[in-house]
């Protein structure tokens, strides 16, 4: 696994060949629209129910997922 | 004819003529396909689960509305099979991985919802790699899919189930989704039809994230007809899915009807450098085809290409490590015990995911880190402007671009498991369609000497699936006459 890694690191340093200093980042494909358009209307919505939630969960007790203990008394 | 032989060929518009002669009805096509499915599976390992009772329940209701004389959808009676990538309602929806051996989701994708609303009969979940993650179905924990035209070979990836099921005639459609190539590589492997639409074009609400801003959804067909209306059954905003775009969904069955006579279709030189192959030959062959139909070819120039493997793979697998940090045992998804909570973590994920995906998540997490975000992640993105930059500049010359999907047909089981670096290798060509997010398809254009499919990559500005559909329709039908 890390000689994997370690290859394909190698690999990826082409990268360093190309002068990217005036270069945007680009994050996401992005088309022309309104700010706001991809907005919803405000209109509540029922929510998943807590039971059909945590019925795929392997530990689930009250209404809650379960987890090994985190607080020491 | 009995509708038992007719399965593994039949068509869209084939099925849509039978059940308004009354020559079948959908349950009639859906009990027989199921059971084709069924018997036929153990040769490809291609589906992963059965939802008999879910295809019966929209037969019925398709059925009853051609008996009421009522129009019962696009895609009235077709069985579809949906990679396990896509979720279901009360479907067991895996990802091909260990981790969600179990998981039943409490909500249906928006595109499975579209395409049941068109009479689509959801008949099973289909394999593929764990996490959309390779391009060979080989890292599905749920064993390797095989290809149906040579038994020994790959289907590709990551949607190997999906070009299987359709080249072997188990699913009349199916959808798949495509990050790096995972729908176009396997589709050309597997001799289908499969198209990658435009970023945004079809939600990808209900698709299990892998790197969101590269994720797309889209059709296996067993021609560019039946991939078209399956698109158009999909496609346009949803407002579960904000990266869905508003973009109106043409009408691909009129406009890709229109003669290429004119069109200028693009060849990039750096497709075609290391393509002295048989692939090489066929994809000429190809050129050669449409450029008797009137096509007027250009060779253009994508600067960028040979960078775009390593741009991807910094990007992908930095969302990926994000995406995945869902898993951890505790909302959903298998959980390995351990005294404390990160014992618990660690044990889950160390157990839950195989070796690619660890390999990518850690890679992800590296290019993210502290130190290495500037020269990994940030690096990459400004070459994916560069790459995207490059499409955007080849379409103002020409208004379709062609290339192979591949640098080879497909490959052995086992050929190259041990050497990621070579597997990835194999995306080389369609890693541009995903980081510029252009409309991209593979449509079959011929076979090796061993008699492997090979497939011609077709790519088209944004939104402009039309034409993409138009060229891939008129090589198609050139061809059979």
């Amino acid at each position: 696994m890390s000689r994997d890694l370690g290859e394909i690191l190698t690999y990826i340093e082409q990268l360093n060949e190309l002068d990217t200093a005036n270069v945007p980042p680009m994050a996401q494909v992005l088309f022309d629209a309104d700010e706001t358009a991809t907005l919803r209307e405000d209109v509540p919505r029922t929510p998943l129910g807590n039971e059909e939630t945590l019925v795929n969960a392997v530990a689930a007790a009250a209404g809650y997922f379960k987890v090994p203990k985190v607080i020491e008394r | 004819m009995s509708l038992a032989t007719e399965i593994p060929a039949l068509s869209v518009s084939a099925i849509r003529e039978g059940l308004l002669n009354r020559s079948f009805s959908a349950t009639e096509l859906a009990k027989t396909a199921i059971s084709f499915a069924q018997k036929e599976n153990a040769a490809t390992n291609a589906f992963l689960t059965f939802s008999p009772e879910r295809a019966l329940q929209t037969a019925a209701r398709v059925d009853r509305e051609i008996a009421k004389g009522e129009y019962a959808g696009a895609l009235a009676g077709v069985p579809l099979g949906v990679k396990d990538v896509i979720v279901t309602k009360n479907l067991r929806t895996t990802c091909g991985s260990r981790v969600l051996e179990n998981y039943i989701p409490p909500y249906d994708a928006t595109a499975v919802y579209r395409l049941e609303a068109e009479g689509a009969l959801l008949i099973g979940k289909l394999n593929c790699d764990e996490f959309a993650m390779g391009s060979s179905n080989e890292n599905s924990a749920f064993g390797p899919v095989r290809n149906p035209r040579a038994l020994d070979r790959v289907p590709g990836g990551s949607s190997g189930g999906s070009a299987a099921a359709v080249a072997q005639g188990t699913a009349v459609v199916t959808i798949g989704s495509d990050t790096g190539g995972s729908i176009r590589q396997p589709a050309s492997f597997c001799g289908v039809v499969g198209v990658t639409p435009t970023y945004g074009r079809v939600s990808r609400y209900g698709l299990v994230a892998f790197a969101s801003s590269l994720d797309h959804i889209g059709p296996f067909a067993r021609n560019v007809e039946d991939a078209a209306t399956m698109l158009r059954a999909m496609a346009g905003r949803d407002e579960l899915d904000s990266t869905s775009a508003f973009a109106p969904v043409d009408d691909y069955h009129a406009l890709m009807k229109h003669s290429v006579r004119g069109l200028k279709l693009g060849l990039p030189k750096e497709y075609f450098a290391d393509l002295g192959t048989e692939t090489g030959s066929v994809i000429q062959a190809a050129i050669r085809q449409l450029e008797g139909l009137g096509c007027e070819l250009r060779e253009i120039s994508l600067p960028h290409t040979k960078y775009a493997l390593s741009c991807y793979y910094i990007i992908a697998t930095a969302e990926a490590s994000s995406n995945l940090a869902r898993y951890d045992g505790v909302r959903y998804g298998s959980r390995s015990d351990g005294e404390t909570l990160s014992d618990m973590y660690r044990n889950t994920r160390g157990c839950g995911f195989g070796p690619e995906v660890k390999r990518r998540i850690m890679l992800g997490t590296y290019v993210l880190s502290a130190g290495y975000y500037d020269a990994y992640y940030r690096k990459a993105q400004q070459v994916r402007t560069l790459i995207s930059q490059d499409f955007s500049a080849a379409f103002e010359q020409v208004d379709a671009i062609l290339a192979p999907v591949s640098p080879f047909p497909a490959f052995k089981i086992g050929e190259k498991v041990d050497d990621p670096l070579a597997m990835y290798l194999s995306d080389v060509y369609t890693l541009t369609g995903d980081l510029s997010g252009v409309p991209c398809m593979s449509v079959p254009c011929g076979e090796s000497a061993e008699g492997l499919p090979i497939g011609l990559q077709i790519f088209a500005r944004h939104f402009d699936e039309a034409t993409m559909f138009r060229v891939a329709y008129n090589y198609e039908h050139s061809t059979r006459d």
